[in-house]
């Protein structure tokens, strides 16, 4: 664990240092460069990684598979149509995020909904989130081609998802919907540990397991959501980090959770590091990178654990 | 009484119940073992009293505690088995609350979990994951156990332990209502037996009355004999 923090920092320290304008460390201190870019941008990517991947996990938790994340579940492509939507008809960001906010938390609520009319297993529940997730997808596709009012290269830049940031906006605006998740997960770790283990069974344990399920996805869904807003759909890092960190920091769950945040925020600072060091002329958005390290890491995890 | 139902219907779907206009109740130290054909609807009573499903009608006072007020008085094993979780068996167990430390002893010595405490629960063989999961249900401080085949992949001894724990605890005044098709086990192990036969309580009596009517025979359409092993064992064949 101590590594992993020590690792964090030195990504961190190496992330506010290095970049395209070459400055010593003195001056560096005292510019622009280093208070509104460089230092916001890395704060925003350590909270954006943390967040994904703790939220990854508590999905994970909570549905007993692996493969859940809120992007699997739909949550993140229900809020980018919901940015899309606003943002072809040229409203403000401000609406934009509202929209995003309203259309993912009503994808969770489509959810929930058939859970409760019908008892279906949690299973079913992500295999309708993979549709809404699909068919959000098919939609945003149709806008892009038929949306006159778009500007296509800026949305193609959203949507895979970027922490090029200026200024404290986007920390601010982060960081409470991260505390209240990671506040939450934190205090309410024995429900959904049980959850991981007795599922929908564990109804005489003193609490509720659809509530908890309910309420910890609504919660992830809001920071998810205020994430994909902000930054867009940055992916990988939930479906990825969470298994990481489970090979790390075996059997205590807490530890997972703790390893979690420290681990996605290390890797989403390192893909930014790597995109703005080693593709900087490109200006590529760091949900490429992400996804680029993350599709091959997941495979080689995955690998590994048949091979054992 | 510990538990009472009253006109209780249950089932997974309301146009088709499984039971219907089932009566009971779970007084004080009693070990009730509800017999019946497979498919018949053992588990789904089971669910419906601990609350995994709601019941279609009829009345369950108990469902209407909180969750909180509902963990002090019942304490479920479902029959099925854990997923694959990576947590160690300790770590399971130290989320079970309410709980004390000389019936968290009783279990662990009862079931012979201690061996494998600092596991994890992904390793573990079926007969030791069920011993696990067990002990789970029973250390966790209720009224009563609503077991759902518990002795289901286990060895003979763990069998004959877990029948003695179930003993032990009836002394403590916990009772348990049992479904299992293991008839060996619940006659030697029940204070009373009900059986269920299309959709209702066909019988609910005592040991001896079981024998003496030959209930069993009746329940499963198998000629059962009753062999005396020793003053309070009793073999079926």
């Amino acid at each position: 664990m101590l590594i992993c923090i020590l690792l964090l920092l030195f990504v961190s320290l190496l992330n506010v240092s290095l970049g395209s304008a070459d400055l010593e460390f003195l001056k560096l201190f005292n510019s622009d460069i280093f208070w509104q870019l460089r230092l916001p941008r890395t704060l925003t990517a350590a909270l954006a990684g943390a967040v994904l991947a703790l939220c990854g996990q508590i999905t994970q938790i909570l549905f007993r598979n692996p493969l859940a994340t809120p992007y699997t579940l739909g949550v993140a492509s229900s809020a980018s149509l919901g940015a899309l939507l606003a943002m072809s008809f040229g409203l403000s960001w401000s609406l934009v995020s509202l929209s995003a906010l309203g259309f993912s938390l009503a994808g969770i609520a489509l959810l929930a909904l058939a859970f409760s009319l019908k008892r279906i297993s949690s299973t079913t529940m992500l295999l309708l989130g993979v549709s809404l997730n699909l068919f959000c997808a098919s939609s945003i596709s149709v806008l892009q081609v038929t949306s006159g009012k778009l500007d296509l290269s800026m949305f193609l830049g959203w949507i895979m998802g970027s922490v090029s940031v200026v200024g404290y906006d986007a920390v601010l605006f982060l960081i409470l919907p991260s505390i209240v998740i990671i506040a939450l997960s934190f205090w309410l770790y024995r429900p959904p540990a049980l959850i991981s283990i007795e599922g929908d069974f564990a109804v005489t344990r003193g609490f509720n397991p659809a509530h908890i399920r309910y309420l910890l996805l609504f919660f992830t869904t809001v920071a998810v959501a205020c994430l994909v807003t902000k930054l867009g759909p940055i992916g990988f890092i939930g479906l990825v980090v969470p298994h990481f960190s489970k090979r790390i920091f075996k059997s205590d769950l807490k530890k997972q959770m703790f390893g979690n945040l420290v681990l996605g925020a290390l890797v989403l600072i390192l893909a930014d590091l790597i995109n703005r060091v080693c593709f900087s002329g490109l200006g590529l958005p760091v949900g490429v990178i992400t996804t680029a390290l993350g599709a091959p890491a997941l495979a080689i995890i995955l690998w590994r654990q048949n091979l054992n | 009484m510990i538990l009472q139902t009253q006109n209780l219907v249950c089932g997974f779907n309301k146009s088709s119940p499984v039971l219907e206009g089932i009566d009971f109740s779970v007084a004080k130290a009693e070990i009730i073992f509800i017999l019946g054909p497979n498919g018949i609807g053992k588990s789904c009573l089971v669910q419906t009293l601990s609350g995994v499903i709601s019941p279609i009608a009829g009345e369950a006072p108990h469902l209407e505690l909180s969750a909180m007020e509902r963990a002090k008085l019942a304490s479920y094993c479902a029959q099925e088995v854990i997923e694959s979780s990576d947590l160690l068996v300790e770590n399971y167990l130290s989320l079970i609350t309410p709980t004390h430390k000389s019936l968290f002893d009783l279990v662990v010595k009862e079931l012979e979990i201690k061996p494998f405490l600092s596991k994890s629960l992904i390793k573990l063989s079926g007969g030791e994951r069920q011993r696990v999961r067990l002990g789970a249900c029973l250390l966790q401080d209720s009224k009563v156990y609503l077991l759902d085949e518990p002795t289901n992949s286990l060895d003979p001894k763990p069998i004959q332990n877990l029948s003695r724990l179930l003993l032990e605890l009836k002394e403590l005044s916990k009772s348990s209502v049992i479904v299992s098709h293991d008839l060996g086990f619940a006659i030697n192990t029940g204070t009373r037996f009900i059986g269920i036969d299309q959709k209702r309580i066909l019988f609910d009596c005592d040991q001896s009355t079981l024998r003496e009517k030959k209930l069993l025979d009746q329940l499963y359409s198998v000629n059962f004999n009753w062999a005396q092993v020793s003053d309070s064992r009793w073999a079926l064949c």
